[in-house]
């Protein structure tokens, strides 16, 4: 199971949204509200006559109906396949022709869209969209074609060993919880969906209550009110179904699995539970994590195993913010002969992290790459209205950047140690591997792919 | 009705779109022979910095494959002021990110700061262009992290394995048939001594072009860039020149059979000129979209396919391949699926594409242009890639011109000259194990 967008996008507005307090306003983000009430934010942008909105909707891949896991996953490559009056074809051919790029994504936890188009074909943009989300037709044609499509993609993953690793990590970390199955469904599920199925799906996850939005480029304020109105008024206020709430459990964690595969490198991932977003520690776990491995080549794991060993090309770790079960994982391939020694390193480096924490030098390096890289975040405007798109699905407000530098800034190196002892723990790494380890001891072998009827 | 206005608007929007300016770049060359070029972009407080050597794997020596890329890496392995292994370091610090990559054609630093940091950014890649002093331990372990980089992204992947081969037979006799990352036992050879030579004979400041693209002016640039590379010497450079790939007179299929696929797929590679845009127009109006003929008649009309397209590579500095691509519907048989492509590219041989389609396809073009001005790095790429292989801003300003220009007799006759030209296709075929109780009979 890949990343999902919406978690990229929430992880991207977490590294580089850390701005000192004291430091002038980088993004004047206005709060804006549609005549019916819809809100939005707004980052106004001349530089290039290009629109772009993300949005999201809670719900996404918790929401399958059972038996039907990737139901979401089908909605989000459906939505471009005709809506209104406009079949697969003809609604295609207006996006190329007008140079609209529309696309959606099926979250862990929300169903999240985006569009970008040239200024001058906004009202072009506002209307398709608006249909692809009140109307869509789910044609039995283009559903058989996607369903095609999606078997071919479903037996792909089903031999590839990156795949197979990551699908297995949440197969085995969320057991028995809906996180635990596959985002794309499975062959079976696949086969027992229905356009019906979509159109009950829709009704129930586009709607107003939870919706985000966030716009960044060439349009006004009162342009992008009557944007916003234009494409998601139609919608209803509210449905009655019901999203997982109860926090998943953490299972297998402290053992470590096999899965043999013929192939030239072992793909590794491990990983346990992490801590919320929402949690003021989370600052602090942001910096032991650039220092433990999210820091690319300024990171203790890639100095280890790549620079100092030569065992990888590369190596990093990595918060996930999934709402019910965050968790902090780190992934790497390496020669059958060196992963042993290569996984060995990592829980050695694990294990010096959790016992003494970054060192001060460490802290202020992580601090000065977290905070000082925000610029780089407001280079293009799907990066804009993305990353501002991820705050607004956490519940933070458009304030929310300053409070959060402040606490970056303030972090100390007896905070950080301490937090250091309560984010990580090598006993209780659960570590996939995936290919033909050399001397590599797992607790137990995996005859299937966890989630994989 | 609408769509009948929309090709209207099309033909309005035409002329004017081809006058706009596309990237807007200012441009010098420093006494040493160093070129400058600058891309203005002023929304936020940041710059691209980039150095473009125009040196890549096609400028190895035979039995030398992968030093291009090799070398690559041990630019950030070291020199009096940025010792190994802390280039990327100091840059991150600067908060700040930093990479590099390798083509035939090019190597490519580059990195993306906060705009306070440019000068300091601009000290070390200037230091490391002649300074480097990387001791043989650590070159060694970079050679193991390489070969870590070419079992991850070739031999664990049946596809690239099939693309090293598609190449070798596209491009006999030339370069291109050779892996950029190079052949794993040519690899395991190339010894400290290479690298050295490599660096002492290509980089230099008159095989090199700065690029600066985000909020800089070239008179901001100007003073750092002579003060930084404007001191280094010029070296003489080898002469360039590349063999013709051999005829291709034979069919030429190739079957890779291997259990890491689950789903097939075919490709038709054909040889094909550098900077057509006339076959870029072709190929977009072809199967750039879903709406185009390939994908609407192969995968929408006849099922044979859940994904049908064309990819055409005009930036080159010798010779460019397009490819063809099929993804058959599960359940369809290779063969059927590849039977009903030929049919589909005959017709299209044999007749030209409606003027609808072509022209639809040009605006495409044209607009994606636009949505590159939308980045920091998008612009710096394009003009890279392009100043590398030998065209000039010109050339990359003048292109919507250029592709506004181009008649359906033009885009016509730069396909049908690759497809009944005298090189024949390379047929692949990326195909999954027989299912066991099939395959015994």
């Amino acid at each position: 199971m890949s990343k999902n967008l919406c978690s990229i996008l929430i992880a991207f507005a977490f590294i580089f949204f850390s701005l000192p307090a004291q430091a002038e306003k980088v993004l004047d983000v206005q709060e804006l509200e549609t005549e019916s009430g819809i809100k939005l934010w707004l980052v106004e942008d001349h530089n290039v006559p290009v629109i772009s909105m993300n949005f999201s909707f809670p719900g996404g891949l918790a929401m399958d109906p059972e038996g039907k896991t990737g139901l979401a996953y089908m909605l989000s490559i459906m939505l471009d396949e005709g809506a209104g009056d406009l079949d697969s074809q003809a609604f295609q051919k207006e996006l190329a022709d007008n140079s609209i790029s529309m696309g959606f994504s099926a979250g862990r936890d929300h169903f999240t869209g985006g569009i970008k188009t040239l200024t001058r074909n906004q009202d072009k943009a506002a209307e398709l969209l608006g249909l692809a989300l009140s109307q869509p037709r789910f044609d039995q044609d283009a559903f058989d074609r996607m369903q095609s499509s999606t078997e071919a993609t479903i037996r792909q993953n089903l031999t590839s060993p990156n795949w197979i690793a990551a699908r297995s990590f949440n197969g085995l970390m969320f057991e028995g919880d809906p996180y635990a199955l596959p985002g794309q469904g499975t062959l079976q599920t696949l086969a027992n969906m229905t356009p019906d199925d979509l159109r009950a799906f829709a009704k129930d996850q586009f709607v107003k209550d939870g919706l985000k939005i966030a716009i960044a480029g060439d349009i006004t304020a009162e342009s992008a009110k009557v944007f916003v109105e234009r494409i998601f008024s139609p919608l209803a206020d509210a449905s009655d179904i019901k999203t997982p709430e109860k926090d998943a459990e953490f299972k297998n964690q402290g053992q470590s699995f096999l899965y043999e595969f013929d192939n030239p490198q072992t793909h590794i991932i491990v990983g346990h539970k992490g801590i919320p977003v929402q949690d003021e520690d989370w600052p602090a776990a942001q910096i032991i994590n650039y220092a433990l491995g999210g820091g690319g080549f300024d990171s203790r794991l890639m100095e280890e195993i790549r620079e100092k060993k030569g065992l990888t090309y590369g190596v990093s770790s990595y918060m996930s913010d999934m709402a019910r079960a965050p968790s902090i994982q780190a992934s790497l391939s390496a020669s059958n002969d060196n992963a042993a020694e290569a996984i060995a390193l990592l829980e050695k480096e694990w294990q010096r992290m959790a016992t003494t924490g970054p060192t001060e030098a460490e802290i202020k390096n992580a601090q000065d790459y977290l905070t000082g890289s925000l610029v780089l975040a407001l280079t293009s405007t799907d990066a804009i209205s993305g990353a501002l798109n991820g705050l607004q699905q956490n519940g933070f407000d458009a304030d929310y950047i300053n409070r959060r530098n402040d606490r970056l800034r303030n972090v100390s190196a007896d905070q950080a140690r301490v937090v250091a002892g309560r984010l990580l723990d090598p006993e209780r790494l659960m570590i996939i591997t995936v290919g033909n380890p050399t001397g590599f001891q797992p607790d137990q072998k995996l005859e299937t792919i966890p989630g994989i009827e | 009705m609408l769509s009948r206005l929309c090709l209207i608007l099309a033909f309005i929007f035409l002329p004017f779109m081809a006058d706009a300016e596309v990237f807007n770049p200012k441009t010098m060359t420093l006494p040493n022979g160093m070129r400058v070029v600058v891309i203005e972009n002023h929304r936020a407080p940041a710059v691209a910095h980039m150095v473009w050597y125009d040196v890549g794997a096609a400028n190895e020596e035979a039995g030398k494959s992968g030093l291009a890329h090799f070398f690559e890496h041990l630019m950030f392995k070291g020199t009096d002021k940025t010792p190994a292994g802390e280039f990327s370091k100091m840059v991150k610090r600067l908060g700040g990110n930093d990479n590099a990559f390798t083509s035939q054609d090019y190597t490519a630093y580059f990195q993306q700061v906060p705009k306070q940091h440019l000068e300091t950014v601009m000290m070390m890649e200037a230091d490391r262009m002649v300074n480097l002093n990387t001791s043989d331990e650590n070159i060694l372990t970079e050679r193991d992290v390489i070969i870590e980089e070419r079992k991850e992204r070739t031999d664990n992947n049946p596809a690239s394995i099939l693309r090293e081969e598609v190449n070798s037979a596209l491009f006999a006799n030339h370069p291109y048939g050779v892996p950029v990352i190079g052949w794993m036992n040519e690899i395991e050879n190339l010894s400290p001594q290479d690298t050295r030579e490599f660096y002492k004979r290509w980089y230099a400041p008159n095989n090199a072009i700065l690029i600066v693209s985000g909020d800089i002016t070239m008179n901001e640039l100007k003073p750092l860039a002579e003060k930084y590379y404007g001191v280094l010497e010029p070296v003489a450079l080898p002469k360039i020149s590349y063999p013709e790939p051999a005829p291709i007179k034979t069919d030429h299929r190739i079957f890779l059979t291997d259990p890491r696929v689950g789903t097939p797929t075919l490709q038709y590679n054909y040889r094909a000129p550098k900077n057509s845009e006339a076959l870029q127009v072709w190929a977009e109006a072809f199967g750039g979209h879903t709406t185009s003929p390939l994908y609407k008649e192969l995968v929408v009309d006849q099922k044979q396919a859940v994904q049908a397209g064309v990819y055409y590579n005009s930036v080159s500095e010798s010779h460019s391949a397009l490819t063809f691509y099929i993804v058959p519907a599960p359940g369809v048989e290779i063969g059927d699926a590849e039977k009903a492509f030929e049919v589909i590219l005959k017709k299209y041989i044999e007749t030209p594409l409606p003027a609808e389609d072509i022209s639809r396809a040009k605006q495409r073009l044209m607009d994606a242009a636009i949505f590159e001005r939308d980045s920091l790095m998008g612009p710096a790429m394009i003009i890279g890639r392009a100043l590398t292989s030998g065209y000039t801003i010109d050339d990359v300003e003048n292109w919507p011109d250029d592709v506004a220009a181009i008649t359906v007799e033009q885009a016509h006759d730069a396909a049908v000259s690759i497809m009944n030209g005298y090189d024949k296709p390379v047929i692949s075929y990326l195909l999954p194990p027989e299912p066991e109780a099939e395959g015994e009979e």
